[in-house]
This record gives structure tokens, C-alpha cells and sequence, in this order.
């Protein structure tokens, strides 16, 4: 797939689960790799990209078994930029449908 | 490779970074083999899933660039994210050239109608001489001066919505350079 491309989807797919709760990191990263075929390392500079645009915020988090966990909590204008990357996703979803179906 | 070779190589491919960002992205990588030693891999594996440290090196090295260019437009980053977007040189000039040429043949065009329309009841005059029949006339000279000056209006109205065009080509012009620069 066009690496652009992915890195756009994989831009979605982190807001997407941040927006739904705070997550962490390794949580992330699990989550996606669960259904799409990553570089699991590449996460890590969108995350920190993500957080410099102002997306997202970090907060450390104690935890009863493993390390610390650095939790990202999506702020306003991470759920805009969500919400816009959702519509032009669909939009693009539904444009290759329209091609592909022939209508 | 274990977690300390994966990191050790990691923080060689990262020269160019400051100490503190080295740092905090370091941390983040370490926390990661953390983790995943907690849910039971092994380094090896991790390390596999992660991918190689020079891939995610080159990842975060192509985001800091990209970072500076937005954070401090400097001649030579400018420069860069131009260079980025050569491939859409002569599309570029393509789509500023035509439509730039379009506009202003047609707003001369425009403008040479209104000046036509506006002098020409005195050209009449001028070139039937004054008679009781220009007065009959008149109701037709006083139509093309009515329509001469509603074409003036119409071409300065269309100088301003030529501007606002081409500033809009413009501007994607520049989202499409920022697009490749990306």
C-alpha cells in the first residue's frame, strides 16, 4: 500500500482510539497491530507529532503490573481533526465503492 | 536483537536530534520493550514487531524535517519543501499562466467595450455633425451611455473577483506544495 496513504489511515486510527478513551503507547500499538500490518515502531513519532500539533496530551499513569504508562488524551482540536479525517475517509471509502461497483 | 542492542542502535541513528528529544523518544521505545517483557515476549520479538531501528530512525528523522520547515520557514528549508514539490513545476505554471491570461483578455476586453459604448454617442456626433436629427437620436445615444457605464461596473467588479481567483490558485498551490512536503 502507498506509504503516504497508510500513514494518513494510521493518523485516523490513533485519534480514533484516543478519542474513544485515554490509552497508552504499548496499548495502542497493540490495538492497531491487532488489525493492521505495521511497523510498530513508527507509532511512536505520530504519537509525538500528534502531541507537538497539540492533538493529544500526555500524562504519566502508575501501574500495578509493568512500568509507568504514558497515557495521550485527545484534546478539542484532536477531536476536530478526528472528526474531519473520519469524513474525508468515508468519502474516499465510498468513491472507490462508486468506482469499483461501477455506478 | 535484545533491547539494548535495538536501543543502543536507535540512539546512534539519532545524531541530529537534540539531547532532550533523543531523550524522551528513547524513553519511549524502552518503555515499550517494558511492556511488552510484561505481557510475555521476548525481546526478540518485540524488537521483530517494532521494525528495524534504522526504518524507525529514518521515520523520525523525515518528521523532524517536516517539523522544522512548518515551525521556521528558513530560505533553505523554503528551499526544501519547493524542491519537494518540483514535481508539480510545470503543472504549476500551467495552472497560474492560463487562467492569469483568460482573466485579463477578458477584463481588457470588458474594459474596451465600456470605453466604446460610453464615448459613443459623442462619435455619432463627431461623425454626423450636429443636426435636429441627432435630437432625434438621443433616446439611443443616452441606451449606449446607460450601458457603457454598466459595463465600467461590471469590469471593476470583475477585477476584484479576478484577484480573489487567482489568490485561491494561489493558495492551493501552496497546500499542494505543504502536501508533498509531507
Amino acid at each position: 500500500m502507498n506509504v503516504q496513504f497508510k500513514k494518513g489511515v494510521l493518523e485516523l486510527c490513533v485519534l480514533s482510539l484516543i478519542a474513544r478513551r485515554d490509552r497508552y503507547g504499548y496499548e495502542l500499538v497493540e490495538e492497531i497491530s491487532k488489525s493492521i500490518e505495521i511497523a510498530e515502531g513508527t507509532i511512536y513519532p505520530l504519537l509525538r507529532r500528534l502531541t507537538k500539533e497539540g492533538f493529544c496530551t500526555t500524562y504519566l499513569a502508575e501501574s500495578m503490573e509493568g512500568p509507568p504508562r504514558k497515557y495521550y488524551r485527545l484534546t478539542p482540536e484532536g477531536h476536530e481533526v478526528q472528526q474531519r479525517l473520519l469524513r474525508e475517509w468515508e468519502q474516499f471509502v465510498q468513491g472507490v465503492q462508486n468506482v469499483v461497483k461501477g455506478e | 536483537m535484545t533491547k539494548a542492542e535495538y536501543l543502543a542502535e536507535l540512539e546512534k541513528r539519532l545524531g541530529d536530534l537534540s539531547a532532550e528529544e533523543r531523550a524522551e523518544l528513547l524513553a519511549d521505545y524502552e518503555a515499550h520493550f517494558e511492556h511488552g517483557r510484561a505481557s510475555g515476549r521476548s525481546d526478540e520479538e518485540i524488537a521483530e514487531r517494532l521494525g528495524p531501528p534504522q526504518l524507525v530512525a529514518r521515520e523520525i528523522q523525515y518528521q523532524l524535517s517536516v517539523d522544522e520547515a512548518h515551525a521556521n520557514p528558513t530560505v533553505r528549508r523554503i528551499a526544501r519543501a519547493v524542491f519537494a514539490g518540483v514535481g508539480l513545476g510545470l503543472m504549476n505554471v500551467l495552472m497560474l499562466l492560463i487562467p492569469f491570461a483568460i482573466g485579463m483578455l477578458l477584463l481588457a476586453g470588458l474594459f474596451v467595450l465600456a470605453a466604446y459604448l460610453t464615448v459613443s454617442p459623442v462619435l455619432m456626433l463627431v461623425q454626423d455633425g450636429w443636426s435636429v436629427e441627432f435630437l432625434l437620436k438621443l433616446p439611443l445615444a443616452a441606451g449606449l451611455l446607460g450601458l457603457g457605464l454598466i459595463f465600467w461596473v461590471a469590469a471593476v467588479k470583475g477585477i476584484t473577483l479576478f484577484v480573489k481567483w487567482m489568490l485561491a490558485i494561489l493558495q492551493s498551490n501552496v497546500e499542494k506544495v505543504k502536501e508533498k512536503l509531507k
